[in-house]
């Protein structure tokens, strides 16, 4: 179910009315949320539902079995561990994998070997397992390190994990940050009924109007028959993808901490304004947020983080960031970019050229900002292409500064777009110059101020809305 | 200071004054918007109208005895309310769709629309692009077909699709938005009609219009023998059914027309032999109707030329009566 259907709609008027006679009473509570989202989930394919079950059934399961047999839970961090990297290895990377071997079989000269990629092609990628396997498996490990202790009713396990507004695409929670909160009586406050909606508001305006009108000038420059030659094109272009991708994944961020807010419940932030970044390290911690800090506590600091050196931290900044590129899909081009982000890391680790940057008077911090900007901007063009010759392709394109047919690219790009992607920028700058902190609102007229903004925002959303299509970040 | 001067809670749970604010913010966004639809008053994109009209066609099931098949210069160019007109006992609807490719996804369509017995006849207008790869590649009408049967699964997407989509609450055109330009007396009146005919009357005629688009199209696609086989394959078929099947070019600028034959490998003659050879019949055309981007007829034109199309049909059937096997 997308958030932006009518479907959606209906069933969250239905949740929302039967929830304040549900929230008071535990079991119903718990019962209701895990009915709902079954139902969310199930709308787009039941049969997958089984798997979020398999998933969740095996974590809980083994976070009992740590606190009983507790001389093996390193065996019962691994059985949770293989099962649920198992689950993601056949239903995200098993085509990706016999694509490599067989590969690499051909260039070995055994070819007879090969695995027929039929065997695999017919396996469908569930929508959001990535999300919801980590939010899984970050039960099993805070378990292992005394850090939570296991619930011991499987419906309390379940509804946290497939709780229906972060359970397609996040932000992704920790358990021991949900389930307390699940385990009070929910009260929504004045503060969050009413924030909750500025955020939805904010939410759908962000992925209908913004995201959804730009993705069609995306799709058709990606997979244009003849991909124009000409670098401004493509530099607005990868800007226009940079804005459509963060105005999605963020835009379904706010919706779900909005829907979070009105059920009583708070989801942590899961985008900050990452676009006035003034460093990559600055950019990672306002950009996924929660899977940053996932990869940070689970896979970054377990290796050894920044304490084992300066060379093993290089590398261990490598590692996270390899597989955080192959958490985001099963290509090369994913890994790719999660290289390029590394090494972005690396020279500034070793130089530390932003904060020197950032220091030099008045003009120095916003030209980090943009440098930084322009820099992930270039590497979203092995995120959004369809493979590494395309994105070689675009790149050589943008950095060819002979290839100025302005005129002919900006006929391209249609106004309204434009009034948009100005919009979006203006925004940033607002949020750069931290008007929003230099000028407060007195606290009667900024409710005032809110109530008329998500009027505005709702209407916005339904008249100016782009062509409907699904979130990116269910693909992964 | 703030926080006091208002007692809007920040405190543990929902006043009632919070719960009003919410409510009151939620009926005003629902006002503005419902405002909005109702006073709006730019029509219905000619895009949604269409949307609505293609899946209203693809419901008909045996509503005439005369059916106009083809693509979009079908669809802006044959006004079946002139056949009916002037064709005696004629019953006929336009099921023309914009993009289409010759194949049996289309052809399957015609026996579900066409009445199942007595006399029927199909009117198609050849175009060559819809027999080129390019056609089959984009096949728009499959697409349509899965899209609407994908928007059919629920009431409730059913309703999006015609409430939300083509009622007051659809988006607004914004590719229509021009900034920093002057604006052209460009108005189109166009109006889609039940019988699926599309009527467009544009201020601003720009014949030379399709000349680049169709050029890159055909330089870079031919038509293909085997869709045109099996287009021959299947007016075999509906004339041994007994539909008398008409074929014609839908006229276009002479220059489009002669740029088509130069470069998509269309032999019209042998073409209209071959439909012959099936049974149908070959309707020639002079290419001298007014279109207003050379590929498309305007409203008048399109009334014009479907007077002078029944005209030709009548005397056709004079001769050999709707019915009876040609050779007769």
């Amino acid at each position: 179910m997308l958030f932006n259907s009518l479907v959606f709609l209906i069933f969250a008027a239905c949740f929302f009315a039967v929830w304040p006679f549900a929230r008071d009473r535990k079991n119903l509570r718990y019962g209701w949320i895990f009915l709902a989202s079954m139902l969310f989930y199930g709308w787009w394919d039941w049969r997958f539902l089984s798997l979020i079950l398999f998933s969740g059934l095996i974590d809980y399961y083994a976070g009992l079995a740590m606190v009983r047999f507790p001389g093996k839970k390193k065996l019962w961090l691994a059985f949770s561990l293989l099962g649920n990297l198992g689950t993601l290895a056949i239903f995200k990377y098993a085509k990706f994998a016999v694509a490599n071997l067989n590969l690499l079989l051909g260039v070995i000269g055994l070819d007879n070997l090969s695995i027929h990629s039929t065997t695999v092609s017919s396996i469908i990628l569930p929508v959001g397992i990535s999300f919801y396997t980590f939010q899984s498996m970050s039960y099993t490990i805070d378990i292992f390190r005394g850090e939570l202790k296991p619930t011991r009713n499987v419906l309390h396990f379940l509804a946290y994990l497939s709780m229906f507004p972060q359970l397609v695409a996040g932000p992704i929670i920790r358990a021991r940050s949900l389930l307390p909160q699940l385990a009070q009586t929910p009260k929504a406050t004045d503060q969050q009924l009413l924030g909750g909606l500025k955020l939805i508001a904010m939410g759908f305006v962000k992925k209908m109007v913004f995201a959804d009108n730009f993705a069609p000038y995306v799709r058709q420059a990606i997979f244009a028959d003849n991909p124009l030659d000409s670098s401004p094109f493509w530099w607005l272009m990868m800007i226009i993808f940079a804005y459509q991708i963060y105005c999605d994944f963020s835009g379904y961020s706010d919706i779900a901490r909005g829907l979070a807010k009105w059920m009583g419940y708070e989801f942590p932030l899961n985008f900050d304004h990452p676009y006035i970044a003034t460093g990559f390290n600055d950019f990672w911690s306002r950009w996924h947020i929660s899977l940053s800090s996932w990869f940070r506590d689970y896979v970054y600091i377990p290796l050894g983080g920044s304490r084992t050196g300066k060379a093993r931290a290089i590398g261990n900044l490598w590692a996270t960031m390899l597989v955080s590129g192959l958490w985001h899909g099963a290509s090369w081009t994913f890994v790719l970019w999660g290289a390029v982000h590394a090494l972005y890391l690396t020279i500034e680790r070793y130089t530390r050229w932003t904060e020197k940057l950032c220091r030099v008077p008045f003009v120095g911090k916003a030209i980090a900002q943009l440098l930084v900007f322009a820099l992930v901007v270039v590497a979203w063009t092995l995120f959004v292409a369809r493979d590494i010759d395309q994105a070689w392709c675009i790149l050589h394109t943008m950095f060819d500064f002979t290839a100025t047919d302005l005129p002919k690219s900006s006929k391209l790009i249609p106004s309204f777009i434009r009034i948009l992607l100005g919009i979006i920028i203006a925004r940033q700058v607002y949020f750069a110059l931290e008007i929003d902190k230099k000028l407060p609102m007195p606290r009667k007229l900024s409710v005032f101020a809110d109530a008329m903004m998500i009027v505005i925002l709702l209407a916005a959303a339904v008249f100016l809305r782009g062509p409907a299509s699904a979130f990116i970040y269910f693909d992964f | 200071m703030a926080a006091k001067e208002y007692s809007y809670s920040q405190g543990s749970t929902v006043s009632l004054k919070g719960r009003l604010t919410v409510l009151a913010v939620l009926a005003g966004a629902t006002l503005l918007i419902v405002s909005i639809g109702v006073l709006r008053t730019d029509a219905a994109s000619l895009d949604s109208r269409t949307k609505q009209s293609d899946r209203t066609r693809l419901d008909w099931s045996h509503t005439s005895n005369t059916l106009l098949m083809g693509d979009s210069r079908v669809q802006v160019g044959v006004d079946p309310a002139q056949l009916v007109e002037h064709i005696p006992g004629c019953d006929a609807q336009n099921f023309g769709f914009a993009g289409v490719a010759s194949t049996h996804h289309y052809y399957q369509y015609a026996n579900k629309v066409l009445r199942k017995a007595g006399p029927r006849r199909i009117i198609y207008g050849i175009t060559p692009r819809s027999f080129t790869h390019d056609a089959l590649a984009s096949n728009a009408f499959r697409e349509l077909l899965n899209k609407l049967d994908l928007q059919k699964n629920s009431l409730a997407d059913t309703f999006e699709l015609d409430v939300i989509s083509t009622g007051m609450l659809r988006p607004w055109n914004l590719k229509g938005l021009k900034l920093f330009k002057k604006k052209h007396n460009t108005k189109t009146v166009s109006a889609v009609h039940k019988d699926g005919f599309i009527a467009i009357e544009s201020a601003q005629m720009r014949p030379e219009k399709s000349i680049p688009s169709h050029t890159k199209l055909f330089t870079d696609h031919k038509v293909l023998p085997e869709l045109q086989k099996q287009f021959f394959e299947q007016v075999k078929q509906w004339t041994d059914e007994g539909i008398r099947v008409y074929c014609l070019r839908i006229p276009i600028t002479q220059k489009l027309y002669d740029l088509e034959d130069l470069l998509s490998g269309f032999k019209q003659q042998s073409f209209a032999e071959s439909v012959q050879n099936a049974g149908g019949v070959w309707l020639d055309f002079p290419m001298k109707y007014e279109s207003f981007d050379g590929s498309h007829l305007t409203a008048s034109a399109a009334k014009q030329f479907s007077r002078d199309l029944a005209e030709k049909v009548v005397e056709y059937e004079n001769n050999y009566p709707l019915g009876l096997p040609r050779n007769n």
